[in-house]
């Protein structure tokens, strides 16, 4: 059985469809670019990944055997660790403003570490001792994740002193914090200068060679030429045409890939 | 009667503004949150009753609602809620408590309305609860919003409670009138003016080092 | 602002008349009194009636009145300052038991009669209203066709009030929460006479703070005289009149009007009023 594996995903809002079906499936350490042109439902498809939107119909099937079906109804707590499962990196950052970059890592983290504890071990002395323990755990781990997307020197600033790239690399960190089976990327570089782009393209490189399972909708062509493994091209809230990078760029099959490329 | 007697009779006065001023904010500021909380609610009837009261409070003159408290249940219900030495100033309070908490309660609202999705979305991909969300995540940013207007409304509930004196509340404009005022002195309306230049004085200070404070992060 | 607080009052006495049939079976106002051991005057600040000493105690004609028909009663006489155009809400909604400051049996400003409002006790004092001016226009200010269309100042919802309405027209009368108040007005020169109560200006003006005032006698209203107001049905009623008898008969009352220079005014056939 694949990674992740999506069945007849749909999901409208009102009388609006947006996605008709989608099949889609990952493997382990794969990287996936999802291209198309805007309301094709790149960003829907991700949302509903991710639990912000509720898919209407379709099925999610996760490695570890958890299976999400739109039929059923989910509690809040279940929905919460549905989530956990996946990661997103939004266009807009989204970091905290009032938390430097290393709280905006190590404090969602650290609730989490929390509530697990608290589930488990009754109140008192040993809980609290656990819970301290937990939070050094925690920090050192958002320590070396901001080391690892390049922020060893900025991890006491806030959001509002940092570049648009510095800013979207610790939102990449926080969400590798929770250590998702696939991490989400919402077109993490439309919002950023044509200059800071580079720098975000190359933690997403360098996390693919770690062995990272990435989803990544995009408008660098470049970069899903050069990085994806695989490229799916949305229209019209179908995936229109999937292959390899150089059979979509190189010899697209379906007329609507084609007139999107030559653009 | 001397300056030094003036004084201590006034202060006696102001001290009951204090205290009205000071416990009005302890239990309004939270009671605004929970009316905010109401009227954003998606259970619609409570949202309705939340912001109908709202409304009716904000449409009513303070004075007004200070006679409602204090004298009404006595002369509808025969039931005297406030007795004793402190009834006065206990229905005072509460009267201003409701009055403040439903203004308080538009300006979280607009404060926490006015916080972009993305934060909240980003909060709910991190696993978070809806009160982690809140607390950690909304409310600091919230604060930083609504501190101007909120500065206004506290500043404008120092002078406020000078409307106690309707219902015969021993503030400070309460006592001049009775204990100067009707002695043919006006000047202690200006000593007392003085007291009220100091505290909001005070005030002004306190927010700015509030909002100096806060000014590392921008929302 | 007047009429809106008339307005209000209007409308909070009907509702609480309609209520007040179905409060039966309560206990009453001289049980209630009994069991707590005092009862509550409601006052002004004013001399020789309720004022402070240079002590800061509370003093006055009325004062030691209350204080004694308390004694009789066997409870205490409590004191509490209020607005006095709040009165009757203050009575209603038990506040205060009784209106005791001067409170004059006649007319409410508006002509309506004060027994409407509240149960008077036997009469004690005898009052007018008067007229102030300041001292240099009493010459000018010498006739009722002088004061018409004149700016009047009043203390709300006291017979004053009225009197100034029917001198000069409601449109030039302002009234104020004291009858202290509209003196004020009076220094600042914002108005041109004041109607209060004989017994006040007597004890206050051209003395002090007052001494730019003066009574004018241009006119002489009628007289009046003060009671003491209780609450429509009290029982409380009784039992101060049986103890305001008890201090006449036994001189107390003579006494303290001795004290207060008020010996030719104290009401001498009890109960004539009623």
């Amino acid at each position: 059985m694949a990674y992740l594996e999506i069945r007849n995903l749909k999901k409208q809002f009102g009388n609006t469809r947006v996605l008709h079906g989608i099949d889609f499936s990952m493997e382990k350490g794969e990287v996936v670019a999802v291209i198309g042109s805007s309301g094709g439902g790149k960003t829907t498809f991700l949302r509903c990944l991710n639990f912000l939107e509720m898919a209407n119909e379709g099925t999610i099937d996760f490695a570890d055997g958890f299976r999400f079906d739109a039929a059923k109804t989910y509690k809040s707590k279940e929905i919460r660790e549905m989530r956990l499962k996946m990661g997103l990196v939004f266009q807009s950052f989204n970091l905290f403003p009032q938390y430097t970059a290393l709280e905006n890592v190590y404090i969602p983290l650290f609730l989490r570490s929390k509530e697990r504890i608290k589930a488990s071990l009754p109140f008192g002395k040993e809980r609290r001792a656990a819970i301290k323990a937990a939070g050094d755990g925690d920090m050192q781990r958002a320590e070396a994740l901001l080391q690892e997307v390049g922020l060893a020197d900025k991890m006491g600033n806030y959001p509002c002193q940092l570049s648009g790239g510095q800013q979207q690399r610790v939102a990449i960190a926080r969400a590798l914090a929770q250590d998702p089976a696939v991490l989400c990327f919402d077109e993490p570089t439309s919002a950023l200068d044509p200059e800071l782009t580079g720098e975000v393209l190359r933690v997403i490189s360098e996390l693919k060679n770690k062995g990272r399972t990435m989803l990544v909708v995009t408008h660098e062509m470049e970069f899903a030429r050069n990085v994806a493994d695989r490229v799916i091209f949305f229209a019209d809230g179908l995936i229109e045409e999937e292959g390899t990078p150089e059979q979509i760029f190189c010899s697209p099959k379906s007329p609507k890939t084609a007139s999107f490329l030559k653009h | 009667m001397n300056f030094w007697d003036i004084s201590v009779k006034l202060l006696d006065g102001f001290g009951i503004t204090c205290l009205l001023f000071i416990l009005t904010l302890v239990f309004s500021l939270p009671l605004g949150l929970i009316i905010s909380f109401g009227s954003m609610s998606k259970f619609k009837p409570l949202s309705w009753l939340c912001r109908t009261v709202v409304w009716i409070i904000r449409g009513t003159p303070l004075m007004l609602q200070l006679f409602v408290v204090f004298y009404v249940p006595g002369m509808l219900f025969g039931v005297r809620l406030f007795t004793g030495d402190d009834g006065r100033f206990l229905a005072a309070l509460v009267a201003f408590v409701i009055n403040y908490a439903c203004y308080f309660s538009e300006i979280f609202r607009g404060g926490i309305e006015s916080i972009p999705k993305g934060q909240y979305e980003a909060a709910q991909v991190l696993g978070m609860t809806a009160r982690e969300t809140f607390f950690t995540v909304i409310m600091m940013q919230v604060v930083k919003r609504i501190l101007a207007p909120i500065s206004n409304e506290v500043i404008t509930l120092v002078k406020d409670t000078s409307l106690a004196r309707v219902i015969a509340v021993g503030e400070i404009f309460f006592v001049n009138e009775m204990d100067f005022l009707s002695r043919g002195l006006v000047w202690p309306l200006f000593y007392i003016a003085v007291f009220f230049l100091v505290f909001v004085g005070v005030l002004t200070l306190l927010f700015g080092w509030c909002e100096k404070k806060l000014s590392y992060y921008k929302v | 602002m007047k009429r809106i607080i008339t307005l209000m009052l209007a409308v909070v006495f009907v509702l609480s008349m309609a209520v007040s049939f179905s409060a039966c079976g309560e206990k009453s106002d001289w049980e209630t009194v009994k069991e707590q051991g005092y009862f509550v005057c409601g006052i002004t600040v004013y001399a020789p009636m309720n004022y402070f000493d240079d002590d800061g105690n509370l003093t006055g004609f009325d004062t030691e009145f209350a204080e004694a028909v308390a004694k009789e009663l066997g409870v205490e006489a409590k004191f509490q300052v209020i607005s006095w155009p709040n009165k009757y809400m203050e009575l209603d909604s038990g506040a205060i038991d009784l209106i005791w400051n001067g409170f004059t049996y006649g007319l409410e400003s508006d002509g309506v009669a004060r027994t409407e409002y509240v149960d008077f006790t036997y009469s004690y004092l005898e009052n007018r209203q008067c007229l102030v001016t300041k001292a240099d226009r009493v010459e000018e200010l010498n006739s009722a066709d002088a004061l018409k269309g004149k700016k009047a100042v009043a203390e709300g919802g006291s017979s004053g009030e009225g009197v100034a309405n029917e001198l000069t027209g409601e449109d030039n009368v302002t009234t104020f929460t004291s009858q202290a108040s509209a003196l004020m007005e009076l220094i600042a020169g914002n108005a041109d006479f004041a109607v209060i109560d004989y017994q006040m200006a007597n004890a206050m003006v051209g003395k002090g703070d007052y001494a730019s005032l003066s009574i004018n006698n241009a006119i002489e209203p009628e007289s009046e005289v003060y009671a003491i107001g209780c609450r429509k049905g009290s029982d409380l009623t009784a039992k101060i009149n049986e103890a305001i008898k008890t201090l006449y008969e036994n001189g107390t009352m003579a006494t303290i009007a001795a004290k207060y220079k008020l010996t030719n005014d104290l009401v001498t056939d009890l109960g004539a009023a009623e």
